[in-house]
């Protein structure tokens, strides 16, 4: 009974949620963009869904706050890395805030550090569920077993070299969109720090430590400590 | 006698310090960087000067009053007097240049110093291009307050429009009263949040300045302003510090130093237009450069293969946003394929606004053929409003090999091709979708014990394997029967010792010593005969198979004690037996 009761309790909240989902649609198309931005929002705090940030980050494009766009889609991309149509919502955004992604170094042709973290973890839960399948064979037919274990040592040889680009490149976690209209970086983690510089909406800066409500920020163009009201992460 | 001599010596003393006004002038140094300078020091001696040294202008050449000391001396009872004028010499630009002659008026008489060579060379900290003038749009002094005023200057070739993601050079200045003690609080900022200020020189230039007869102490920092959005905005920046000045207090004698927190702010801000890039015109290949781009060099070598990667090296440099310019690419783009590289930027001045990038890529040629080849790119000149695309001069390449895909070379698409009209944005998502997690597929929960624990299962089926197929060794099987036939044809032999029973002793050595042999040998130990044990050549060994006939043919056994001796002989045999084995080995 109480299970009815729960699965009716999560349809009929599924449901409503849906609904507000449709209304914010609406809203969006109306151009009512302050009521669409809430009504994602309040979405967003049940879970996060592909559509509503991809809708979230239009409305804010909409609404002309560049910096919370490129987040929105950011964020949406994360959930569905390959999706194109989030990948040109983005570089729209980019366009406007003027926050073009700055000239990544990449290591040459056999570039190891492109492959996503998330790739490198599935290829190593592949190789990992393939092992008792090598053993298996091997308990059969040594001779295939032996060819199973050769063509794993090759793969585990792949991976190991794949570990130290994909170790030095940028933890996604660290990554940060800077929000406020123009952010001030500081000296020190301090309201009245001598500021060093000043960051537009929308750039992407690293993120190092929080420290009494500021972040460690460092971009190609200045480091030092930015309130934590003015960037955010990319993942919450 | 003496009188007279002394009243001479005085006379002539009294004519030289009349005729003896005389200047010295002197320069740290022949040599200073562009935006540096040098110390010129230039002292009169045994006169009053009626009106401080003047020099003549030169272009360029700038030269600064820093101070004036005057020295006392009584020598013999003698006043000598010298006043020493102090000036910074030094330019923004680099070259040769003659530092003027100083003129002056000393004790109703004209005179002059010597002439100076300064070379000034680029420095590291030269201001960006364009930012050479002295005051340019800067203003002037007229509104500054009694703790100094802050200008800037604006590198961008007299437009009063920018474009989002430019930077535009600036060189803001701040004057300090020169009497008074400065210290800062900060870097200039921008006002309002229009715009950002990038690259700011991190050691401001410091000097002293004349502005309508009165002296300042001057910072001057070089930096780039980029603008965040489209409007029209008003540019103003504003400084914080702390200023102290000496004053003199009523009925004291010495000055008093008072401090106080300043802010300054550039007056009258001039309003900025901020135009949205145009879309029109826009090429294919544009990647938010804006600036002045050139090719510095291009290499690319003269024999490539299709299908094979071929690293290019290529400098662009210029002027503008060079974080935004990326690789230039092959021509047509579609017969070749493209990978990202690296590159490098070296700035050409403090503000990174002028520099060059090198690039370093590889790129992989699809159709072979003997063509010539170029390089492109594309960048928008906000002098011109437009956008321009870049190419290489063609170079002759051949390309041996087989074309590795199919390409579209006929459309042969150029960078500057129009794309079609799109949409602003991508349409909205109605499907509502299922929630998902930011969580990586790394740091899921499961992720750790699904690894491991198939890493643990391959090991125990591994291990299972190996062990499983210890079982069935034949070989193995064989060693540890004999093994166990020695341990109690052994045992057995000691037994027999202990209980005086010399007919069991016999046999058990005999089958001990087969059993061994047999071990050694790799053979069954049946399989050993006592033909085979003789050929061994044991003196022990044969003793105990003749022991072992005797006891055969004659039914008599060995005595008790005499066992203890046959047991060590059998030992020795055995020992011996084992090292012949090893040798063997």
């Amino acid at each position: 009974m109480k299970l009815v009761l729960l699965i009716c309790l999560l349809f009929g909240s599924l449901a409503n949620a849906n609904d507000v989902f449709d209304q914010a649609n609406a809203s969006l198309e109306a151009g009512r963009y302050g009521e669409a931005i809430e009504s994602y929002e309040k979405l967003l705090e049940e879970g996060a869904r592909v559509s509503v940030l991809n809708n979230l980050g239009s409305a804010y494009f909409h609404k002309g706050d560049f910096g919370r766009a490129i987040l929105a889609f950011e964020r949406s991309l994360v959930l569905d890395p390959g999706n194109p149509h989030l990948k040109k919502n983005l570089e729209k955004a980019q366009e406007k805030a003027a926050a073009y992604p700055s000239d990544q170094k990449t290591n040459g042709f056999l570039d190891f550090a492109k492959i996503s973290n998330d790739g490198m973890a599935k290829y190593y839960l592949f190789v990992a569920l393939l092992l008792p399948v090598a053993a298996g064979l091997f308990w059969f037919s040594p001779k295939w077993g032996k060819l199973a274990f050769v063509i794993l040592g090759i793969n585990i040889a792949l991976l190991k070299l794949a570990y130290q680009p994909n170790r030095e490149k940028e933890d996604p976690n660290s990554r940060g969109i800077v929000v406020a209209k123009t952010a001030t970086v500081r000296l020190s983690p301090f309201e009245k720090a001598e500021d060093k510089g000043q960051l537009p909406a929308g750039r992407e800066v690293s993120l190092g430590k929080l420290q009494r409500g500021y972040y460690w920020v460092n971009s190609p163009e200045i480091k030092g400590w930015l309130s934590e009201n003015e960037v955010e992460p990319v993942i919450p | 006698m003496p009188l007279l001599r002394s009243f001479i010596c005085f006379v002539l003393l009294s004519l030289c310090s009349a005729q003896g006004a005389e200047v010295i002038a002197q320069i740290s140094g022949n040599e200073a960087e562009a935006g540096a300078g040098v110390l010129l020091s230039v002292e009169i001696k045994g006169g009053k000067a009626e009106r401080p040294p003047t020099f003549p202008d030169v272009e360029n050449l700038i030269i600064n009053e820093r101070g004036q000391s005057t020295q006392i001396g009584i020598v013999n009872g003698k006043m000598n007097r010298s006043v020493t004028y102090t000036y910074v010499v030094g330019s923004m630009q680099e070259g040769e240049y003659v530092v003027p002659a100083a003129t002056m008026k000393v004790d109703g008489k004209e005179l002059k110093t010597q002439t100076f060579k300064l070379v000034v060379k680029p420095s590291a900290n030269g201001a960006p291009p364009g930012m050479d003038g002295q005051e340019g749009s800067e203003k002037a002094e007229a509104t500054a307050g009694d703790h100094g005023y802050l200008t800037f200057q604006l590198g961008t070739s007299g437009r009063e429009h920018v474009y989002p993601g430019e930077i535009a050079p600036v060189r803001i200045r701040a004057y300090f009263p020169a009497n008074s003690r400065v210290s800062l609080k900060g870097n200039p900022r921008p006002v309002g949040s229009a715009f950002t200020l990038n690259n700011l020189s991190e050691e401001p230039q410091q000097s002293r300045e004349t502005v309508n007869g009165k002296q300042y102490l001057t910072v001057t920092w070089f930096g780039g302003l980029s603008a965040t959005k489209a409007g029209k905005y008003p540019a103003s920046f504003e400084l914080e510090g702390q200023v102290g000045t000496s004053s003199r207090v009523h009925g004291s004698f010495f000055p008093r130093m008072v401090t106080k927190d300043i802010t300054l702010t550039t007056e009258d801000p001039p309003e900025i237009e901020v135009r949205e890039l145009p879309k029109e015109g826009r090429p294919k290949d544009f990647t938010g450069a804006i600036g002045q781009f050139e090719f510095g060099s291009l290499r690319v070598p003269k024999q490539l293969e299709a299908g094979e990667p071929t690293r290019v090296e290529a400098i662009l440099k210029g002027e503008g946003n060079f974080s935004l310019l990326r690789e230039p690419h092959p021509i047509p783009q579609a017969d070749w394929k493209i990978y990202d590289g690296s590159s490098n930027f070296t700035a050409g001045d403090v503000a990174s606004f002028a520099g060059e990038k090198r690039f370093q890529f590889n790129v992989v040629p699809l159709v072979p053929g003997n063509r010539p080849l170029s390089f492109g790119f594309s960048y928008f000149d906000p002098d011109k409003g437009e956008y321009e695309i870049v190419t290489s001069d063609p170079q002759q390449i051949t390309i041996t090999g087989e074309a590795s895909v199919q390409t579209e070379t006929a459309q042969d698409k150029e960078p500057g091709d129009k794309e079609p009209e799109e949409p602003e944005l991508a349409p909205l998502m109605m499907k509502f979708g299922a929630v998902r997690s930011y969580v990586p597929v790394a740091k899921r929960g499961w992720f750790l014990p699904v690894t491991v624990g198939s890493c643990g299962v391959t090991a125990l089926l591994f291990g299972f394997t190996l062990w499983r197929s210890r079982g069935v060794d034949q070989e193995r099987l064989a060693r540890k029967a004999n093994e166990a036939a020695s341990r109690r044809a052994m045992s057995k032999a000691e037994k027999a010792v202990s209980s005086g029973d010399g007919t069991s002793f016999f046999m058990a050595a005999r089958d001990v010593i087969r059993i061994r042999v047999a071990e050694q040998t790799g053979v069954r130990a049946e399989a050993v005969t006592v033909a085979d044990l003789r050929e061994l050549e044991s003196s022990e060994i044969s003793e105990i198979l003749n022991e072992v006939d005797r006891i055969g043919y004659s039914g008599k056994s060995t005595s008790m004690e005499n066992l203890s001796d046959w047991k060590a002989t059998l030992d020795r045999a055995l020992v011996k037996l084992k090292e012949s084995g090893r040798k063997v080995a």
